[in-house]
């Protein structure tokens, strides 16, 4: 963990299913700030596989997590909320499922980083690799928002 | 009087594997008496291939499972460098294998300590510990200790083995380096370096530490060294190429029937796709019985097969959305121990704990072999070499009434996923993907019903499982995730909890206040995902 003075350790990551259309708003999202990524960012297409970015999510002291998000509101909202804000899971016995959350879980035996989550409310999720144009449309406001989220945890705002 | 249980979702990976098995009392003893494994959702992620570019393959098949997508990519790169004709170069061999060898490692570890774990320790109070089942929690206070720190230490191995992957493979865990023909990246002394490095830590706790744990489970939960056998029939197709044609595996190819030691050649054409208990259109042909003609189903074989779904509602007898595959018209186990098994370097039984120290010793056995390879490495050599996707001929009929007829070209990828065989066939035509089908090894492992109404292996595993507290069924769990199943997550989308604020960014401006918007999803308050209900893939 790094003293106060070090810069943070940011994870920018893109959940969901890049096959299931918009799902995987995440993925899109990251991938458009590949192109261009933020200074003191670590940008990573997590897509399904939260298991195998657990590093990541280790490593990182805070971490903007990227995914579809079903709150009601129209196709394309963008909402921003924290961890606790989620449904979690009723935990049947042992047998929760692993998602991103469940993940972070693992990583409450060691530090817990400071997450916040952009959701995308989805306007259809099938088999596809194309995001609807109410979904597409989002992602400007969606990319600027994370390179400013990502300013202000660089104390550059 | 049978009581019937059902545990869903019994992974602990996302997505749906729904186990109902039923308990009796037979000859004194509480059991399962019978078993259904359900796979809860359709998948329908090859029908996105179909007329693609081959080369689109890799890459949009390891998407399709967020816990092995390294497997995927390999076994699409070994059907493309078949269909063109290619052999990858060395370096590219090897790299491939490294990365594949890093994510079954990886696997293995996260399978045991953070998958596994949990059916028998009784942890902390905190999640992922708790909440759990209480019943048979047998190790004592320093045991449970021990194994708690080194759950900690196994995420640190798994992020070295994972790292120790990406020297060679890139962006993980989606690694856009393996292509027909060879690879994308050149290996470096540096690079080489790092990764036996790396290696040589994890190879360091699975000696002393992994292998340990998975012993010290065996013994202290003895009885599950009899538990969940099932058919013994072991299925592998072997990974991890010696030399550029594949004759030499470090996992060798081969099947054995029923716990056997002589081990048989694996016949392509002997798998099939039984759908008798599957949502899909089964195949019928009309067969004489008594002289009378009746339709029967039958099973294809995946280069041929296909795949209607049907509406669950008109189709009563079937239970699940896998298809059956079978070898030789039998069910097969794919898996750790049946690639150990096959080589001849375990055969101690089959059973849970089998499974578990299989794995441990395939981890160790994967691991020793990667940083022997990478000595292999050369820096200055090539990578790859250059695939073309061979052009179809248009063949003219005889008859001016019928059309010409069209030249595809198939090949089938082999490779081993870390829970099994995975197999991707696939047919180009007029430079596009016409069919591709993808065999997983979950399908193997938790199949329905076959045509003739054998279990599924995981079904048959579970029968003569005892089951001391029907409330809490630990012990069918226990056999399920030997197995380490894994219904790979489709969607993804995360709810607002009930009554829990949610900002809108169109109000998120620096510093400001944010404006909430309550939610009160009642009927939706304990799901973390929404899981429509057509898509699935299965790894």
């Amino acid at each position: 963990m790094p003293g106060k003075s070090s810069p943070p350790r940011i994870l920018i990551a893109g959940l969901g299913n890049l096959l299931l259309m918009d799902d995987g708003v995440g993925v899109h999202a990251v991938q458009e700030l590949q192109n261009d990524p933020p200074a003191g960012a670590v940008v990573a297409e997590v897509g399904t596989a939260v298991l195998n970015a657990l590093h990541l999510l280790e490593w990182a002291d805070k971490i903007l997590a990227i995914d579809a998000m079903q709150a009601g509101g129209a196709p394309g909202t963008v909402y921003a909320f924290g961890t606790e804000d989620v449904a979690q899971g009723g935990i049947q016995t042992s047998l929760h499922e692993l998602n991103f959350l469940a993940a972070l879980d693992f990583l409450k035996v060691k530090a817990q980083p400071e997450i916040i989550i952009f959701g995308v409310e989805p306007a259809r999720i099938d088999y596809g690799l194309e995001l609807t144009p109410a979904v597409a449309a989002a992602l400007p406001a969606l990319t600027a928002a994370a390179r400013e989220q990502v300013r202000r945890w660089r104390g550059e705002k | 009087m049978p009581t019937i249980t059902t545990i869903d979702p019994v992974t602990r990976l996302e997505g749906h594997l729904k186990i109902q098995v039923t308990v009796d009392t037979v000859n004194g003893v509480q059991q399962v008496v019978d078993a259904k494994a359900t796979g809860t959702l359709f998948r329908g992620f090859e029908n996105i291939l179909l007329n693609r570019h081959p080369f689109d393959a890799q890459h949009i098949t390891q998407r399709i499972c967020g816990v092995c997508p390294v497997s995927h990519g390999m076994a699409a790169v070994m059907a493309l460098d078949a269909v063109c004709g290619v052999t990858a170069p060395t370096n590219a061999r090897i790299m491939r294998n490294l990365v594949l060898g890093a994510n079954l490692v990886d696997s293995h570890i996260l399978h045991f300590y953070h998958l596994s774990a949990p059916d028998f320790i009784d942890g902390p109070n905190m999640p992922p510990w708790q909440p759990s089942w209480s019943v048979d929690k047998r190790f004592n206070t320093t045991q449970t200790t021990s194994l708690v720190n080194n759950y900690v230490t196994a995420l640190n191995m798994r992020r070295m083995a994972h790292e120790a992957g990406a020297i060679f493979g890139g962006r993980l865990p989606h690694p856009p380096t393996y292509i027909a023909g060879g690879f994308t990246t050149r290996p470096t002394s540096a690079g080489i370096t790092k990764f036996k490095g790396l290696m040589n830590q994890v190879i360091d706790f699975i000696q002393n530490t992994y292998i340990p744990d998975a012993q010290a489970l065996a013994a202290t939960y003895a009885d599950y060294n009899q538990i969940g056998r099932g058919y013994g029939n072991l299925l592998a197709y072997g990974c991890f190429d010696l030399n550029s044609s594949g004759s030499s595996k470090l996992l060798q190819r081969g099947q054995v029937a029923n716990g056997s030691t002589a081990v048989q050649a694996v016949n392509l054409q002997s798998i099939t796709e039984h759908m008798t208990y599957s949502w899909y259109k089964s195949p019928l042909t009309m067969i004489s019985l008594d002289e009378m003609m009746i339709p029967m189903p039958v099973s294809q074989n995946p280069a041929v097969a296909v795949t209607n779904p049907v509406d669950p509602a008109t189709k009563k007898k079937a239970y699940s959305w896998l298809k059956a595959p079978r070898y030789g018209g039998l069910p097969y186990e794919a898996g750790p121990l049946a690639r150990m098994w096959v080589n001849g370097d375990y055969r101690a039984g089959i059973s849970v704990m089998d499974r578990h120290l299989a794995r441990a010793a395939e981890a160790l056995k994967v691991a020793q072999g990667m940083v022997a390879w990478v000595d292999g490495l050369n820096p200055s050599g090539a990578v790859s070499v250059t695939a073309n996707i061979p052009a179809s001929t248009s063949i003219p009929s005889t008859n001016p009434n019928v059309p010409p007829t069209t030249t595809s070209f198939s090949a089938i990828g082999l490779t081993e996923a870390p829970r099994g065989a995975l197999g991707h066939w696939l047919q180009i035509t007029n430079g596009k993907i016409s069919r591709y089908q993808i065999v997983t090894p979950t399908c193997w492992n938790a199949s329905p019903r076959d045509d003739s109404g054998k279990r599924g292996p995981m079904e048959e595993a579970l029968i003569g499982t005892p089951v001391q507290d029907l409330q809490q069924p630990v012990e069918v769990v226990r056999v399920i995730h030997s197995f380490d199943p894994c219904l790979s997550c489709a969607v993804h989308v995360m709810r607002p909890d009930a009554g829990k604020k949610i900002f809108t960014l169109a109000h998120y401006h620096g510093g400001e206040e944010l404006h909430s918007h309550d939610h009160n999803h009642t009927h939706h308050g304990h799901e973390h995902h929404q899981h429509q209900d057509h898509d699935h893939s299965l790894d």
